[in-house]
This record gives C-alpha cells, structure tokens and sequence, in this order.
C-alpha cells in the first residue's frame, strides 16, 4: 500500500507539472494568445474524468472574479487591485496588478454549463464535469 | 491610478541554497510598505494554508516560508500546465533591526497573501518637537 509522503508527493507533482509546462496539448485548447495571457492555467483531469482548471490569483476575493461561460467557451475576468497609491511609502513593490482576462476553449464532450468555481488560499479552481453522454456506459446483453 | 493589464510573469526559483527538503522553493513576490508605526510586508502565497506559514526574526534577518498543500492535487493528472507549484520562502535582512519591535510581529493569511506587521520601537517612531517661543 502506497504511504502519502508530502515531500515524495511535492517531488512527483512538480515533476508531472514540468514535463508538460507550455506544451501544447490536442485535448483542451486555449486559442492562438495562450502565451502571455493572465492568469497561467494549470488544466487537470479528475477521477472521474472532469475537467480541473487551477490558477493562482492570490490577493483576490472570490467576488472579484467574474467566470462566465459561452457555449464551450469559459472566460475569467477580474483586476487584481493595486494597494495603496501612495508610492513614496514602498520600500519594494512586485505584486503585479491589473486587470486580466482569458478565455478557455473545452472540447464538445464538457458540461461547460454545468461548471463550478471555487476559491481557496488564494487559488481558484474550476470543474466542469464531463457530459452524461460521454460518460462510459455499460450495456446490458440479454438474451433474445 | 489609471488601470493596466495584467501579465504573468514566470516563477523565480529559489536556486543559490541547497534546502533540506526535497523539491522546488520560489520567490515569492513581495511588497514592503512602511508607515509610521510599522513595516509591513504582503507576500504572495497562493495554496499556502495557515498552519503552514513561518514567520521568524532572526537577529537582523526576517524570514518568511511557506508549505504549499498539496491535499486538492490527490487524483488529478495534468493534461496542460502553465506554472509550477511549490514552496515559497524570502528572506529580508534589516538594516536596523533595534528600531523594530519584534516582540510584537503580528501575521496573517488572507486570500493566499501572507500579511507581516513588524511594529517600530517606540524609540524609532517619529516624535513631533513643539517648537516654543
């Protein structure tokens, strides 16, 4: 039986994550802008065969994030909102801030209207769930 | 302020120390703003839960980690992946660390952005001279 090791786990997702880092893949696409697009998407499938879509937009309420769908088209717009104007009082400033969208193209076979959206320490994650009929099915033989 | 677009930027690596613990650690980014009554530091941690937050003030150096949960990543395989995730840390040497309060380092996390309060000694906070006639 497999012993849930956090460091092993962290190893082997980083490890899972990289190997596909930016490369194109035929089963989800992102139109010809993926590239340079706000927020980076990590794209997952679950179990059962859903869709996982996770990005990190860390600073954000839940509320400030807009995720509409379209037809098989999912768009997550927001502004990630800059803190205090006053410049003078910053000794430094990275977090970025601003205002972004991006759209994901899914494949026919997902209940895009069926999506759910979640955010968590600053990560949000969507699951659309496959649609009921590509889901396997098993059919029954009788006898005639 | 008038409005911009966003774009992202790659994670930085951590790579100048070898750390104890297997797998990747980034930078995090940090803003660092000072008013008169403290230095704060807002540091991004997105995945980070609460229990997995260190803040310690060593000496001069104030340092800040982070373990990323990896409990929502069980049964998911990637199929397309734009960012790596990892552990986060920094560390911030201060230039006057008698002029700081560490007694009293208040931290939070909110939203996946670590929030550090480092209050200024009352001897270092600003002091109004009345000028008298």
């Amino acid at each position: 039986m497999a012993v849930f090791n956090p460091f092993n786990e962290l190893l082997r997702l980083q490890h899972d994550l990289e190997s596909l880092l930016n490369r194109p893949t035929s089963d989800v696409s992102f139109g010809p802008s993926a590239a340079g697009v706000f927020p980076p998407v990590n794209v997952f499938r679950d179990r059962q065969g859903d869709v996982v879509i996770r990005a990190e937009l860390p600073g954000m309420k839940p509320e400030d994030i807009e995720v509409t769908t379209e037809a098989r088209r999912l768009t997550i717009n927001g502004e990630r909102k800059a803190g205090t104007t006053d410049d003078t009082a910053y000794h430094r400033r990275e977090r970025p801030w601003g205002k972004f969208s991006r759209a994901i193209h899914l494949p026919a076979d997902f209940d895009v209207e069926k999506a759910e959206a979640h955010f968590h320490q600053g990560v949000m994650t969507l699951r659309i769930p496959r649609a009921q009929a590509a889901k396997p099915r098993q059919i029954t033989v009788t006898a005639a | 302020m008038t409005a911009q677009d966003l774009a992202p930027k790659e994670k930085q690596e951590v790579k100048e120390k070898e750390h104890t613990r297997p797998g990747r650690t980034y930078m995090p980014d940090v803003d660092i703003r000072e008013d008169e009554h403290a230095l704060w530091f807002l540091v991004d941690m997105p995945g980070v839960e609460q229990d997995q937050v260190e803040v310690e003030m060593h000496d001069d150096v104030l340092r800040l980690d982070g373990r990323v949960s990896l409990e929502d990543y069980q049964g998911l395989t990637p199929v397309h992946t734009e960012y790596n995730v990892g552990n986060y840390t920094r560390r911030f040497t201060l230039t006057n660390p008698q002029h700081f309060d560490r007694e009293h380092i208040v931290a939070k996390l909110v939203n996946g952005v670590l929030e550090v309060k480092l209050p200024k000694a009352e001897t270092a906070k600003p002091r109004r001279i009345p000028v008298t006639a």
